[in-house]
């Protein structure tokens, strides 16, 4: 029973570890997949879980008895999901103007919403909450089950009690982006238009609508990422957040080979690595000294430069990536 | 009296016309730094606080607040402190930048100079002028190996540096702080007693001291002079830098011409790495004296931003990097009236978005004595 319950605990931390991986990779994988690098994801994630624990604090409309002022724990988590949706696709509309439009280097574009989520994000925290370090606790999606129905069931009931509807999301994600990339008509282009935009446009596919489509979609999924993270395994924004999780899931993205169901698995490996250095801290802190913890949080990184290298299988980016694309140019 | 002046006008629209390629290459980082201080000045506006009040604490906290405060360098000292170690970084990213690569990975650079100086500052207990040599051509040599492997595995693997210069960022982090910093070179193994975290400190030879006292400011500005100087002269009289810039501008024609494109990206990234890694060593021979547990000042980061700023040029690194520096230093003065020192971030940001889309700027500048609004096209010959 003690083994299973380790088991069922270990699980649930994988899952909850891997969700802002998985649907922030997502996030790359649309954008990449139609030509448009998105090393933003990280800038992108961090405005979303601000803005998401901001949501679910304005929409507070009672008095906190205790301190005076607003009640945050009295708000609505869905409309930190809605803020964050918003402030998604703003972030991907300016990456989207920069890269798509004024044809600009993606990276610095990139580069620029990354520097300005950090000073900005540090700023409204000021604004809004008087601190530098973490919002307040906020009511939250943390420890709700979004199907409480499951948790009834013996044994992996557990399991179901922290899939919150961040967690279900990033579990059907993966297999929604992946029918759309491949098995709609819609996906084709999008693919299209990633591999050889010269080619989509001949054929009458909008280049320029399906980029700022795909950097839209990118921009919300890595701020739902961002939400997950702070009003789904946690309750508050901490001023650390994302702490390199959007370069994990950039990571992921790469190590599934820019394929959505390759990401989700690349996110769960990758997870996996961190949860086991957790748990060996837990159970087993003599393993430690002689592989430090540092070995495993650096491991995913080093994985994914082995695969690019072609040491580990071999992962090639859409052809078109990162590449603007200007109407009327001669190949 | 009416045609002269408007003669003049069309000399000057001439003359305007003529150069405005380059002027607005010139132009566009001020202009986006300008719009970056207006869109600061609305969020600081919004949060109920004047800003103009803000920006001369800014302008205070950065320079002084009188003549004499600012010639004596008590203040500005601190700023040009920051701007030497980001020139530095900007300098990396800009020598990479000139062999087309795009250098993410100063960060990580960076960190691996700041550790390796932190060990070496520890052992070695020299004269300053032989050790602190030493100590920088240590930390330039592993530092710029660090950097030359992005570029090593982009020529043998044909994997794109942007991506390998980010997971090598994340490799420096994690080994050094989970690894080095709290096993194998932490304070514990040499004093026992120690209650800090990281690692010794380093001897007092090793250090870099403050030119004058009242001020951090330390001999890194001078490092970072010699380095623009250095960077700059390699660029443009060295047939290095031919061709380096021959092979970021075009790849193939400098493989034709006969350029080892090859060795030319290992050795600018080679100089890169090394730039970084220096920048990280003046950190902690400067103003850390040691490795702290957690050391990510960020400075790798913003060299992209520096060097983008700077028109990738060795001196408009230079001097973006020192005005970004002033402005970090005098960011701080700004807490006074409730505004984060990070506050900088968004200006450094903002005027970054702006650069990175400055077809846009560029666009407008053009139109001015423009009487076509519409870019005039080659015409097509029907070939493809």
């Amino acid at each position: 029973m003690e083994v299973i319950k380790i088991i069922i605990s270990f699980l649930s931390s994988m899952l909850q570890f891997a969700t802002p991986i998985i649907i922030a990779g997502l996030g790359g994988v649309i954008s990449e997949n139609a030509g448009v690098v998105n090393i933003a994801l990280e800038g992108m994630m961090r405005m979303g879980g601000f803005f998401a624990v901001f949501g679910a604090y304005i929409s507070s409309n009672k008095i906190d008895p205790i301190l005076g002022g607003r009640d945050p724990l009295a708000g609505n988590p869905w409309i930190g999901i809605l803020l964050a949706i918003i402030i998604g696709i703003l972030a991907g509309l300016l990456h989207g103007y920069i890269s798509i439009s004024l044809k600009g280097n993606q990276i610095v574009s990139a580069v620029a919403i990354n520097v300005f989520a950090l000073g900005g994000m540090t700023f409204f925290l000021e604004r809004y909450f008087n601190t530098t370090g973490h919002s307040p606790s906020v009511n939250s999606f943390m420890g709700k089950p979004f199907i409480p129905i499951l948790t009834k069931i013996p044994i992996i009931g557990e399991l179901f009690r922290v899939m919150n509807v961040f967690v279900w999301l990033a579990l059907i994600l993966p297999f929604l982006v992946h029918f759309y990339l491949y098995h709609t008509h819609w996906g084709l282009r999008h693919r299209a238009v990633g591999e050889h935009p010269k080619a989509a446009d001949t054929l009458g596919v909008d280049v320029y609508k399906v980029r700022y489509f795909a950097v839209i979609i990118s921009g919300i999924f890595a701020a739902l990422a961002g939400a997950s993270m702070s009003i789904g395994q946690l309750d508050l924004f901490d001023n650390h957040m994302p702490a390199g999780l959007g370069f994990i899931a950039l990571a992921a993205m790469i190590f599934g080979k820019w394929k959505p169901l390759g990401t989700l698995l690349a996110a769960l490996f990758f997870t996996l690595a961190n949860v086991v250095q957790i748990f060996i801290q837990t159970y087993a802190p003599d393993v430690l000294k002689i592989i430090p913890r540092g070995f495993f949080l650096a491991l995913p990184y080093f994985l994914t430069i082995l695969i690019l290298a072609g040491f580990v299988g071999k992962a090639t980016a859409p052809a078109a990536d990162g590449v603007p694309y200007e109407k009327g140019e001669k190949l | 009296m009416k045609n002269l002046a408007f003669d003049n006008i069309n000399k000057i629209l001439n003359w305007w016309n003529a150069k405005k390629e380059d002027i607005s290459t010139f132009l566009v980082p001020i202009i986006s730094i300008i719009i970056a201080f207006f869109v600061a000045a609305i969020m600081i506006k919004m949060t109920g606080k004047s800003p103009i009040a803000a920006y001369k604490l800014l302008f205070q906290g950065a320079l002084g607040s009188s003549l004499k405060e600012f010639l004596s360098l008590k203040q500005a000292g601190e700023g040009i402190l920051k701007g030497a170690i980001l020139t530095l970084t900007g300098l990396s990213v800009t020598v990479a930048f000139k062999a087309g690569l795009f250098n993410i990975g100063a960060e990580g650079q960076f960190i691996v100079g700041a550790i390796v100086a932190a060990y070496f500052g520890f052992k070695f207990n020299l004269p300053p002028l032989i050790g602190i040599p030493l100590i920088l051509i240590i930390v330039g040599i592993t530092s710029g190996l660090y950097g030359a492997f992005a570029a090593w595995l982009k020529i043998k693997r044909g994997v794109h540096e942007v991506i390998t210069t980010i997971m090598l960022n994340w490799i420096a982090i994690h080994l050094v702080e989970n690894w080095i910093v709290v096993g194998p070179f932490n304070i514990l193994r040499y004093n026992p007693q120690a209650v800090l975290a990281g690692t010794p400190y380093i001897s007092d030879s090793s250090r870099l001291k403050p030119l004058f006292s009242g001020t951090r400011l330390n001999s890194s500005i001078f490092i970072a002079i010699i380095a623009v100087i250095i960077i700059y002269i390699i660029i443009n009289k060295t047939i290095l830098g031919y061709e380096i810039k021959a092979t970021g501008l075009n790849i193939i024609a400098a493989k034709y011409a006969g350029i080892n494109t090859a060795k030319t990206m290992i050795v600018s990234m080679f100089i890169a790495g090394a730039l970084s890694g220096i920048s990280g060593a003046c950190m902690i021979l400067g103003t850390e004296g040691r490795y702290p547990g957690v050391f990510r000042p960020g400075y790798g980061f913003d060299g992209i931003t520096m060097s983008l700023i700077g028109n990738t040029t060795p001196v408009g690194t230079f001097v973006a990097a020192i005005f970004f520096g002033l402005l970090r230093a005098g960011a701080t003065g700004m807490q006074l009236i409730g505004i984060h020192k990070t506050f900088a971030d968004i200006i450094q940001g903002v005027a970054t978005i702006f650069v990175a889309g400055q077809a846009g700027i560029k666009y407008l500048l053009f139109l001015i004595g423009e009487k076509r609004v519409v870019k005039p096209r080659e015409a097509h010959d029907g070939s493809y």
